[in-house]
């Protein structure tokens, strides 16, 4: 699915920061991969480079068979567009638009037209158990259920990528598991690849496989699925 | 296409601050009123210039004597001349071009109660002249007749008088044609009424305020038998340009009466053409000036436009990478940004459209309630007008929103994410 090749990244915030010091790493198409590793260890880098929503400096990525280097922000909002669905610790809803029409947001950028748009995204409230909450706007929902609309948007598109950066960060632990739960249930009957960053280990474990990353490098892998 | 979810996200963004946007939309609104109401003025003003002007004969010119300003001839500089009845007889056989020429006397009406009727009077001017007068500088009749041929032949005692002084002398509704009036001591049959021709455009005294008398009769009541003029007006053909034409009448009659060809000073001549010329000038400039006062009005609630989507789009940070993670191309986001300005900057300008011409016809009804001159300040605004000011809007507007969507481009979906 994707492949990263001595990924290296430089952050100049007046000072040089050597974030990602050469990672290697392969993900397989259907694979349900955990991130973990302490807060400044370049977890969420990697991820926003896997996501395209950040460049790199040295080494390749390539993307289901494609090579994604100086991409323009044209292209590479196309390519997220396509492959990638984002779920943030925040949620990172759209606070003046409902449930519903958050959900929809991914296809309006693909153009679908919004009678389809608005159907699809009904239907993905529904797996996420939100239907009868579409009208209503974020602030007016709990922390899981905006994690769950997240994940609806996230998934709308029917990416082949589904990236999570701390899903469960802001969530209490029972409403954690039904977050992990989902992700797992879908992760499953889609045959979606995800990647969730976390710090938890009782989320990670429930995961195929646990990527360690120490001090910008890959200290070494837990491969749970076949341990 | 119409796109539903997209006009709802600019009318969200818009209304969401409605104080800010309504105070922003302000500056836009009032640049456009002033742009109207100053457009519409200056436009109505030209408007019923260029109607007065249609009532004045553009081939006709006038011409006075002054003092000499240098020495020639033997004569020192500070001379008086005066035109005589003789220069009206060498213009007219040395200039074919010249169809008509007629000489004016006049006196001023500063020295007491010159005009008197039933013990009513008042000071006014007196003017003697040709009948041909009036059909250079038309003068227009109310009642009555103008003086004739016969009134001149026979040194009548009759004269023409001014609207003013009808008001003046008369009681409403009392017809003062054939009664008699008391000009200098003399009583004069009063033959006619008369108004100006045009109320911008006059040669010496208002015909309001005159009392117009054949000329032959005005030099018997100043007890001689001079020939002297006070002013010369003629009408050419039309034919030849006037310029040149004034030149040369200027020699011919510096020559007859001993005065330096380089004088400037000695005789003011002046053709309506030159008056017309000079008076579309003016408005000209007046129009440009309006313009560019306007616009700049306009321009500068352009620029608060501009200064508040840039907060905007400051405060939209993370909304703006919420939408480039999901896969909004930076073309969308300009084009959100642009018809944000633009829509805010429209809709504020043509509600200062309407605001402006409603401004105008109010200010239109006042000054023709008020309008006792006749001269009547039409001010209105023409279609085109409005829609070039919608134009220059547009343009605006968008101008408006380009430097905001270049900072909403800028915002990376990373960072802005990264920031809660």
């Amino acid at each position: 699915m994707l492949e990263l090749q001595g990924i290296h990244k430089t952050y100049d915030n007046g000072a040089l920061l050597h974030v990602l010091k050469g990672i290697d790493l392969a993900v397989e198409e259907g694979e349900f991969v955990s991130i973990m590793g302490a807060s400044g260890s370049g977890k969420s880098t990697l991820l926003n480079i896997i996501g395209l929503l950040d460049n790199y400096d040295e080494g390749t990525y390539t993307l289901d068979g494609k090579l994604m280097k100086n991409l323009s922000e044209k292209e590479a909002a196309l390519m997220r567009s396509r492959y990638i669905g984002f779920i943030f610790q925040s949620f990172n809803l759209i606070n003046f638009k409902t449930a519903l029409e958050n959900v929809a947001l991914p296809l309006y950028y693909q153009g679908v037209p919004r009678r389809k748009r608005n159907e699809l995204a009904m239907e993905y409230l529904d797996k996420v158990g939100l239907k009868d909450w579409a009208t209503h706007l974020p602030t007016e929902l709990s922390g899981g259920q905006r994690q769950r609309v997240a994940i609806a948007r996230a998934l709308i598109a029917r990416p082949k990528l589904v990236l999570a950066d701390e899903p469960t960060g802001a969530l209490d632990s029972t409403t954690s598991q039904e977050v992990i739960d989902l992700l797992r249930e879908v992760n499953r009957t889609e045959g979606m690849t995800m990647i969730i960053v976390t710090h938890a280990p009782e989320i990670a474990r429930q995961t195929d496989k646990i990527i360690h990353i120490t001090d910008g490098l890959i200290s070494h892998v837990e491969d749970l699925k076949h341990a | 296409m119409f796109d539903i979810d997209f006009w709802q996200e600019l009318w969200h963004t818009i209304t969401a601050n409605k104080k800010r946007s309504v105070l922003t939309a302000f500056g836009v609104t009032w640049g456009m009123v002033m742009l109207i109401v100053m457009a519409g003025c200056g436009f109505g003003l030209k408007k019923s210039l260029n109607e007065q002007f249609e009532s004045v004969d553009a081939n006709a010119g006038i011409l006075f004597s002054n003092f000499t300003t240098e020495a020639y001839d033997g004569y020192k500089a500070g001379r008086w001349w005066q035109l005589t009845d003789d220069d009206l007889e060498l213009l007219r056989s040395q200039y074919p071009e010249i169809k008509r020429i007629t000489g004016e006397i006049s006196q001023g009406g500063g020295l007491g109660n010159n005009v008197v009727r039933n013990g009513q009077g008042g000071a006014y001017s007196l003017r003697g002249i040709e009948p041909v007068f009036q059909s250079i500088l038309s003068t227009k009749m109310l009642s009555g007749r103008y003086i004739n041929n016969i009134d001149i032949d026979q040194s009548r005692k009759v004269c023409v008088i001014g609207r003013k002084i009808v008001n003046a002398l008369y009681m409403p509704g009392e017809d003062p044609i054939g009664t008699t009036i008391q000009v200098n001591g003399i009583g004069f049959t009063v033959v006619g009424t008369c108004t100006d021709a045009s109320e911008s455009v006059n040669i010496g005294s208002e015909d309001d305020e005159t009392v117009i008398l054949p000329i032959s009769t005005m030099r018997l009541m100043f007890g001689s038998n001079n020939t002297t003029l006070d002013m010369i007006v003629f009408a050419t053909d039309g034919k030849a340009p006037i310029a040149p034409l004034t030149e040369r009448i200027r020699q011919t009659l510096y020559s007859a009466h001993h005065i330096s060809p380089t004088d400037k000073g000695a005789m003011w001549v002046m053709s309506m053409q030159d008056i017309l010329n000079k008076t579309n000038a003016l408005f000209g400039g007046l129009t440009i000036l309006i313009w560019l006062v306007g616009i700049g009005t306009l321009l500068a609630g352009a620029v608060g436009v501009s200064n508040i989507m840039l907060v905007t789009v400051r405060e939209r940070r993370q909304e703006i990478g919420i939408r480039r993670a999901l896969g909004a191309s930076p073309r969308v986001i300009i084009r959100q940004i642009l018809c944000e300005s633009f829509v805010l900057t429209s809709l504020a300008g043509i509600v200062g459209i309407v605001l402006g011409v409603w401004l105008l016809r109010l200010v239109a009804n006042i000054i023709t309630a008020s309008s006792d001159s006749g001269f009547v300040l039409n001010p209105q605004i023409s279609f085109g007008l409005t829609m070039v000011a919608l134009a220059i809007l547009i343009v605006l507007g968008i101008a408006a929103g380009l430097l905001p969507a270049q900072k909403a481009i800028s915002v990376k979906a990373v960072e802005a994410l990264q920031e809660e």
